[in-house]
Formats: C-alpha cells, structure tokens, sequence
C-alpha cells in the first residue's frame, strides 16, 4: 500500500496516464482557502456597496427617481451578486485557470475529466453548483474519504478528478563549492561513476536539494555516512586527499551529470 | 529520470494536505487494528471514572465507613495514575504503528503495543512536563495581562471616584485587549505546535528519556511550527464532520426519548441522557484517536526527512 493514492486513466487516444489524487488533505486545505478568498471578496463588496448606497439615493432623489421601494432593490440586487460570485468564482476559474481555483493552485492540485482532458465550462458549472450541498452537509468530505476516486457528489455528476500537481524539476540551481568541478574531473579519471545507478543520483540529487534543510547535526552526520556509501558504491579506497564529504558528494553529482550527458 | 521525483518517492517530504490524507489513508488500511489499540487505550482512560462510580455507590448505600477515604483515597490515585500511563502508552503505539508503516518497517499491533507498554511511566513522566509547560506558561501569561490591566487602570484612573473613561479611550483599550487576545491565542496555538509530537520519539527511538523525548520534538519541530499549525487545522476541518454526526446522533436521540418520559426535567430522563452523551463522546474518541495519533505519527515521519534526511541513502531500492 502507498499512502497517496495513485490511479491510472486512459485518454481518448488510448494513452495510459499515471496521477496522483488530490487527497482530502488538500482538498480540505484548498477549500478553506478559497472560501477565505471568498469570504474577503464579498465582505469587499458589501463595504463598497454601504458606501455606494447613500449618495446613490441622493443621487436618484435629485432626478425624482428615488422610490421607498429601493433599499429592497439594492439588497435584491447584491444577494444576486453574492450568489452569482460564489458560483462564479468556482466556475470561473476552474473553466480558464486549467482547473485551478487561488486555492487549489496554492495547494498545487487541479480539476480534470475523467478521461484526463483538462476541465471546461460544463464540467466547471455542474461541479459549482453541486458544491453547496457538498459543502454544507459534508456529504463531500465523507465521500471524498470513503470512495476509491476521492469523487464528491460534483464529480460524479460532472465526471471529473482532483489530481495533484506533479512537481519535477526544481534541481537546476543548486549550490556546489567552487571546487567541487574540479574534483568531479579528478573523480571521472581514477573511479567508474557510472556504478552508480539512476536511484542512487535520485538520492544524491535529493540530498543536495535538501540539506540546507537539515539540522547542523545532521548535515555533519548523514554527509559523512553518505560520503562513506558512495565510496563503497564506486569501490573506492579512499576519498581524494583533503576533500570532505559534502565536497565529495557534490563532485559525485558534478561526476556522474557530466557523463550521462556524454 | 525525471519521473523519479514525483511525489511518490518516499524520501521526499509531504505537503500540508499530504500529511492528512496519508494519515487519514494509513488509519483507513490498519482500520481494525488502530481501532482496537484505541479501544483498549479509551477503556483504560475510563477505569478511574467508573472505580469512582462504584465508590461513591457504595458510600451511597452503606453511609458509613466513611473512615476508609483515607485509604481509598490514595489508592484511587495511584490507579489514576496507571491507568493514565497505559492511556498514554496504547494511544502513543499508534502513532508508531503509522510510523513503521511509513518507513516501511510494519510492525504488528501487539508488538507495538508491547513496546510502549514498556516504557509507560516515561510516557506519563513525559504528560507531567507538557502538562506543566502549558500550566507554567499560561499562569505566567495570565500575570503578565494583569499586571498590565493594572498598569492601565491605574495609568487612566479607571476606578477612581468621579473619572470614568471617555468613549474614545475605552475604545482604544478594547482594541488593545483584543490584540493582546489574539496574541495570546497565536502564542498557545504555537506552543502547542510545538509539543504536538512530544510522545511520538518515545513511542519510536530506542535510549530516551521522558525529558529528551520533549526536548527532541522541540529540536524537530523548530522551523517547522507554522506547517504544523496549519496541519493541525486542516485535520480538525476533515474530523469536524465526525463530531457533528455524533452531535445529530444526540439529538435524534434526545428526540426519541423524550415521549417516554412525563418531562424533560426528570431525573431519570437526564441521567439516559448524560450517560448516552458521555457513551456517544467515548466512542467518538475510539474512532478519532487513531486518526490524530496517525497524523502525528506522519508529522514526525515527515519532520525526520526533512530535517534529518531519514531514508536517504544509497542502494536500498
């Protein structure tokens, strides 16, 4: 078992899709975002429309317009605009932020079809105006949680997903030692870097990518025993002289990008 | 190789709402077994209720012998606090569970359960020193705030014959009570992110003290105290369901009820009452326990890769 839960999909064309979906951590997290979002929108509103209100009727008055009948047209007016926001904000951008709503974006997760192609006005609508009842009842939430898709009421009626973003490629600027190019030429020439295997670079990749990250402690601590592993891995004696581990694992790095680009 | 680094790769750490539904995902594979530790751990919390139950019964019935509370007394409270300590000891096995299951070394229940078991007194030593933190800081806190009412009051001449405060001033200082409210309530909310996992590295690390177990959370946790919070949040928003249905439950149940009894003031219909609210809420706890122990059991995974790089070294896949 893995503890995010992976489905495969088929596009119309037959290709097979691998996606993570959006989990009821990150759904839960980005609606409460975008109900903040919302809730700040609106309360906007209202403040601009109290303001709006009273030189509006003086206005009105100064033209013989002014009815008693307006205060209950004003109010009529802005519960429609309340409404036609909350739906329209799901609506909106889910249809042209290619299925992300400022919530979901946040979080990094996004609305797609069923068959994998990207969420349109159709499915958009269906999904918003199901949601209070998703919303209001936690008929959503205990769907979400108890059903093998994660669909809340929405999806089922408008065949869609929530799938994570997958985040590749962050690696490019990462720090090395002005040194470490150096030794990563001295490394090709006395050992076979290409002992190391694809999951092995994952993990020096991973560990470079992180280690500002880490405890002072265990930066010292894990340098040293991964410095220690590589050596093993590239069977070597022992490392280039006055060379330390985080340097070493960095001219790895430098080592083995080098030669699979060759 | 890029597709080695999607968010399935097990040293990568999680995301806010990962570490929810991991849990959330975790409790639901294990749904039995986390679910019996938590019953066992909810029965020993309820021992001490029901011992006191009996006594007071019997002082009920026999009125007298009322010279055995000096005996009985004590003794209640060193069974509180054992019973206390094997609380601790089986919710705590959970959270190891989950984190077994995270690094991929799955333990079965009872081995978990043994292990923590073992170790029982530490875990209530370790509840004592929370407990003392959160009661230290906030009595400290609470003097703070009064010294500065004071401070104010007596600045201003509030409640000095014949001066009472303008409007404007009042106002002013009930916004400054609300952010020092606010203030106050950030603050707990922090300290309490902070000691959210104080039990997890004793439930998991071999050689550690009950001390060192607050001390380690309090290392790990450092930069990390706003993820937390926000973690903490999103998985009261996913349980908040929960605890509405067992609120319906208790009114349906109010409701069907009520007709048996002439009203609703009557004693025995409010005893039916508290006993089914009280029953209601320890299951409540049965069910959601596992899922907070699980959640701070994936915090602490996550904790571990993040700032120790646990899972990161070479060959192992």
């Amino acid at each position: 078992m893995h503890f995010l839960n992976r489905i495969t999909l088929q596009t119309p064309e037959s290709v097979e899709l691998g996606f993570t979906l959006a989990g009821i951590g990150n759904r839960a997290l980005a609606l409460g975002l975008d109900y903040t979002f919302l809730a700040l929108l609106l309360t906007g509103f209202i403040v601009i429309l109290s303001l709006v209100v009273e030189p509006l009727s003086d206005l009105l008055a100064i033209f013989n317009l002014g009815s008693s009948d307006l205060e209950l047209w004003i109010v009529a007016i802005a519960l429609l605009i309340v409404f036609a926001t909350y739906v329209g904000y799901f609506v909106f951008f889910e249809a042209f932020w290619q299925g992300q709503t400022p919530g979901k974006r946040l979080v990094h997760i996004r609305v797609i079809r069923d068959d994998g192609r990207p969420a349109r006005i159709p499915q958009a609508t269906l999904r918003a105006i199901v949601r209070p009842i998703d919303d209001l009842f936690f008929v959503g939430c205990f769907l979400i949680v108890f059903n093998k898709r994660e669909k809340r009421l929405g999806d089922w009626l408008a065949g869609t997903l929530v799938i994570q973003e997958e985040r590749g490629a962050r690696a490019q600027n990462l720090i090395v030692a002005p040194q470490a190019p150096a030794i990563a030429q001295q490394l090709l020439a006395i050992t076979d870097i290409s002992a190391l295997t694809p999951d092995d670079f994952a993990i020096l990749r991973n560990y470079l990518q992180r280690r500002q990250e880490l405890t002072l402690q265990a930066q010292e601590q894990l340098s040293q025993q991964l410095a220690e592993q590589l050596q093993a891995v590239l069977q070597l004696e022992q490392r280039p002289a006055e060379v330390s581990a985080a340097l070493f694992l960095e001219a790895a790095y430098l080592a083995y990008q080098q030669q699979s680009r060759s | 190789m890029a597709q080695k680094f999607t968010s399935l790769d097990p040293a990568q750490p999680l995301s806010i709402g990962n570490v929810v539904s991991a849990a959330l995902r975790l409790y639901a594979a294990h749904f039995k077994s986390y679910l019996k530790v938590s019953l066992i751990a909810t029965l020993w919390a309820f021992v001490p209720l029901l011992v006191v139950g009996l006594i007071a019964g019997f002082f009920v019935v026999a009125r007298s012998y009322f010279a055995a509370l000096g005996l009985i007394i004590p003794a209640w409270l060193v069974l509180l606090f054992y019973c206390m300590a094997k609380f601790l000891a089986y919710s705590a096995a959970i959270a190891r569970l989950a984190f077994g299951e995270l690094t991929t070394q799955p333990e079965t229940a009872v081995v978990a359960c043994r292990f923590t078991n073992a170790r029982m007194w530490r875990f209530l030593r370790t509840g004592f020193f929370v407990f003392g933190i959160f009661f230290g800081v906030g009595l400290l806190a609470y003097i703070l705030l009064a010294i500065l009412g004071i401070i104010a009051a007596v600045v201003l001449g509030i409640g000095t014959a014949g001066r009472t405060p303008d409007l404007q001033t009042s106002l002013i200082l009930g916004l400054i009570a609300l952010v020092l409210l606010l203030a106050v309530i950030a603050g707990f909310s922090w300290l309490a992110a902070r000691l959210s996992i104080t039990d997890v590295p004793l439930a998991v690390e071999t050689n550690i003290t009950a001390m060192n177990t607050v001390g380690r959370s309090w290392e790990l946790t450092k930069t990390h105290a706003l993820r937390i919070m926000a973690i903490l949040f999103v998985a009261a928003l996913v349980s908040l369901p929960l605890g509405i249905v067992s609120q319906i439950v208790i009114s349906l149940m109010q409701a069907l009820l009520a007709p048996y009894f002439a009203s609703e003031s009557e004693p025995a219909y409010g005893l039916i009452i508290v006993l089914m609210a009280y029953g209601l809420g320890l299951l409540t706890n049965v069910i959601t326990i596992p899922f907070w122990q699980a959640i701070k059991g994936v915090i602490y995974y996550d904790l571990r890769c993040r700032r120790e790089g646990l899972g990161l070294q070479f060959g192992t896949r």
